[in-house]
């Protein structure tokens, strides 16, 4: 069991808000995801939770029991939690299976072998066992860490940022195999990253931290295709942004009038979110947009359409994209996202 | 904040106070017996001894600047030929001992003394100190600025003026002022050249009266003047100009017509600095290894490896321990005791051996005359240049690895000894070898205050030449340079890189 509470954690360095009333609940086995730009208080909220840091107010609690208050913080040693940092940290002067046992106290030598022989074939690098970290590849690295850090069998395990130190190929590879030997071992896991399709692929569950605040929690799906506001809409994907009016319950704007999701108050006006992948383009010679831009990314493509002097990106199936300079209808498929006010 | 383990805090606190107390009690009982000692300072006798001190610095320090930064000009920025041989020897005088290099020009030019033979032998010694810093300097410097120059119209010369200079000048600064504290402190050679200096002074009047109280006062007046020097060199240290590591090829300024003249130049230095010194120690070692007493030389051998062996150990656990305190903790009080070792750094070892006497005499006669005060000695001169070295591998070694040791449960105490100190440990023991070298060539401490049965290289040495046998003393300073003068230099880090900036 493993059960994670913060409540109202707040966290200042000189007088700077870096973490402002941080609420979140983890339960047990669950793959949760911290999405946040740089600078939104990510590392700190992980190392408020390991224990290097303390709250300049409210309270953590790990099964039940307060790890962390204002006033005191039980040491990171006696927490029961295990660390992938971002760059894997290993030990230099210990060789792989050295690294993997660091962390297990308290076992015959015989069993602690077993557990290094369990991880290493967890993490697929049996035949590394004795290798010195330096002659690791940057995804070998991290897959020990994570080895590491899962082989105490803590209750807890927090990553920071594994994947951003590799390519983009390893990257999602790696992001299967790690989300795997967390499910193996039954861990509960914090993820910490910038990056929004690693929270959305990976996660069970995501919470938007923006300015030392949780913004919005929910599962991948939940968040990706109803932000709570324009600012996660354009920070989550592709979004493009148009006025819109609603009226007899649709919304009017220069596309024609879309159909939005959630209540809808009759004439206010306010912004209306796109995503790019909800466009269809349909050539037509007689169609009022006109094709100005194309990016092509083999799979897709993004084309850059000027309708009625508003320029929208629409992503576009690649081989067939539209081309510029061509005529288009622009079509929206599915339900909008509706931010009154702006 | 962290706690640093009591261990490290009793281990610091003890250090600070081994290497702080002995002085104050020197200064405390001179302000006792202050009109005694005002007495002995106010004779003409003071004055000369202040204007033989003073001049002997200044010309020292002059030619040693000149001589250095020619050196690291012409091997590291001029198409001189052997550049990089010549900075080898350039670096080499900084293994032999000065008293060694004045040794060996005594028996080649017998009867040699006075103001000009300490001047050259202190000249030879010191310029390696200043070859090595502004070489450091030029190579940091970023090579563009002097490749706009050139651009804008000016001569080879003016660059070197206008633009390489003003850049490196902080470097040099430094480096004459560190030359400067070296001549105050020096006693061996100056003694064995028999140059009137505060350090000789001092010493004779220790050897040459029961009173203390003419020596102690001397020693006040050198201490305050080493406070001035270090006080000129703090303010005028400033910071070095930070370029980036330069990238890609360097100018070589091309010296034309003074190529052969530039390369004479370095290979004369050589010759007086290192191969006239060597052959004439090599020479007289073989004449005196016919009446050489083997049995003398093993005991005094084992009697400098013993010493240098427990002093580098001991300062090596304190070193460690200040430094994981100040560096790993950031505690306040661990700054303090850091920064106390770091403040009588400069204080002549002489003044610091005649302190011990001293202190051990009136407060502590339990250990007068035994190997304990002198292994304290060694603690007060040599812990600075230990905190010097370990500082790097101790700071260098990740904090996140302490974190991840800690996060998988080995507490914080345990983890700087399974974590910090194994990864910091090639520093830690290149440092503390670095100082137990150092301690292998020390003289005038080791002559104030060893136990009469304790002989070592250097008490044998000098011994030897008080009697004036210089073939005697000459297999033992061949001995000091092959096993501490050359692996020290070695070891050297700044030597290091200096050698191989020049040949890259």
């Amino acid at each position: 069991m493993a059960e994670l509470n913060l409540r109202g954690i707040t966290k200042t360095f000189d007088g700077l808000n870096v973490l402002q009333g941080v609420d979140l609940e983890v339960h047990d086995r669950e793959l949760f995801a911290v999405l946040g730009a740089s600078a939104a208080g990510k590392s700190t909220l992980l190392r408020l939770i390991a224990g290097f840091e303390k709250p300049t107010d409210g309270t953590i609690e790990l099964d039940g029991t307060e790890i962390s208050n204002s006033t005191s913080v039980l040491v990171p040693e006696k927490r029961n939690l295990g660390i992938v940092p971002q760059d894997s940290a290993l030990f230099p002067h210990l060789d792989v299976s050295q690294n993997i046992g660091f962390g297990l106290s308290g076992l015959s030598a015989k069993d602690k072998s077993a557990r290094v022989a369990e991880l290493l074939e967890l993490v697929e690098l049996t035949e590394f066992a004795n290798a010195r970290v330096d002659q690791l590849s940057g995804g070998q690295a991290q897959r020990v860490a994570l080895a590491r850090a899962l082989a105490p069998k803590p209750a807890l395990i927090l990553l920071d940022e594994p994947f951003s130190a590799l390519d983009a190929e390893l990257r999602s590879r790696l992001r299967q195999d790690v989300k795997a030997a967390l499910r193996a071992e039954g861990a509960t896991a914090i993820l910490v990253t910038h990056d929004q399709e690693e929270a959305l692929s990976l996660a069970d569950k995501v919470a938007v931290l923006r300015n030392g605040k949780i913004v919005q929690v929910g599962a991948p799906t939940e968040i990706y295709s109803s932000p709570v506001d324009v600012g996660i809409a354009t920070f989550l994907g592709d979004s493009v942004l148009i006025d819109g009016l609603v009226t007899g319950g649709k919304i009017q704007t220069v596309l024609g009038k879309l159909t939005a999701s959630g209540e809808l108050v009759e004439g206010q006006a306010g912004t209306v979110a796109i995503r790019s992948e909800n466009f269809y383009l349909q050539p037509n010679p007689a169609g009022d947009g006109e094709v100005v831009g194309r990016v092509f990314f083999g799979h897709d493509a993004v084309v850059e359409v000027d309708i009625r002097g508003v320029k929208i990106r629409a992503r576009s199936n690649g081989p067939f994209a539209p081309e510029v300079g061509m005529k288009v209808t622009v079509w929206v498929r599915g339900t909008v996202n509706f931010y009154p006010g702006s | 904040m962290r706690k640093a383990p009591a261990l490290v805090v009793a281990l610091g606190v003890f250090a600070a106070l081994v290497t702080t107390v002995p002085i104050g009690y020197l200064a405390v009982r001179l302000v006792q017996g202050w009109q005694l000692a005002l007495a002995e300072i106010l004779r003409f006798r003071t004055l000369e001894l202040l204007g033989n001190t003073g001049l002997l610095v200044l010309a020292v320090t002059a030619s040693a600047l000149v001589i250095g930064f020619s050196q690291a000009w012409l091997t590291t920025k001029t198409n001189v030929v052997f550049a990089s041989g010549f900075a080898v020897t350039a670096a080499l005088p900084l293994a032999i001992p000065s008293y060694v290099m004045a040794l060996s020009y005594i028996s080649i030019f017998n009867g040699l003394s006075g103001f000009f033979a300490a001047w050259l032998v202190l000249t030879l010694a010191t310029s390696p100190l200043v070859f090595l810093a502004v070489t450091a300097a030029l190579a940091r410097l970023d090579s563009s600025s002097e490749e706009v120059a050139r651009t804008l119209g000016l001569g080879r010369l003016q660059v070197l003026f206008k633009v390489t200079w003003p850049q490196v000048r902080t470097a040099a600064t430094a480096s004459g002022l560190l030359v400067a504290l070296y001549v105050l402190g020096e006693f061996g050679a100056i003694a064995l050249l028999r140059y009137d200096t505060f350090t000789r002074a001092i010493y004779n009047a220790y050897r040459g009266s029961f009173d203390r109280t003419s020596a102690a006062a001397l020693a006040v007046v050198l201490l305050l003047i080493t406070l001035l020097v270090i006080w000129f060199e703090r303010k005028y240290r400033g910071g070095y100009v930070a370029s980036k590591k330069q990238l890609g090829k360097k100018l070589r300024v091309e010296l034309g017509a003074w190529r052969l003249p530039a390369a004479l130049w370095l290979g004369l230095i050589a010759i007086f600095s290192t191969a006239l010194p060597i052959s004439s120690l090599i020479i007289w070692s073989i004449q005196g290894s016919a009446n050489l007493d083997l049995k003398v030389l093993l005991d005094a051998l084992w009697g400098s490896v013993q010493l240098a062996g427990l002093a580098g150990i001991g300062i090596g656990i304190f070193g460690t321990a200040i430094a994981l305190w100040s560096i790993r903790y950031r505690s306040r009080l661990g700054q303090v005791v850091e920064w106390s070792s770091w403040a009588i750094h400069a204080v002549p070892a002489i003044v610091v051996g005649l302190a011990l006497v001293f202190f051990g005499a009136n407060v502590t006669p339990w250990i007068y005359q035994t190997s304990w005060l002198l292994l304290i000695a060694y603690l007060i001169l040599f812990l600075p240049n230990a905190l010097a070295g370990l500082a790097t591998p101790i700071a260098q070694v990740p904090v996140l690895l302490e974190e991840v040791s800690q996060s998988l449960g080995v507490p914080a105490n345990k983890s700087m000894v399974r974590v910090v100190l194994p990864i910091a440990l090639p520093g830690i023991v290149a440092a503390v070898s670095l100082v137990g070298l150092t301690v292998l060539k020390e003289l005038p401490a080791t002559l104030l205050l060893r136990p009469s049965s304790l002989n070592t290289l250097a008490t044998r040495l000098w011994g030897a030449t008080e009697d004036l046998a210089y073939s005697q003393a000459a297999p033992y300073a061949l001995l000091l340079v092959i096993i501490a003068g050359l692996p020290a230099l070695a070891l050297n880090l700044q030597a290091r890189r200096a050698l191989s900036e020049v040949r890259s």
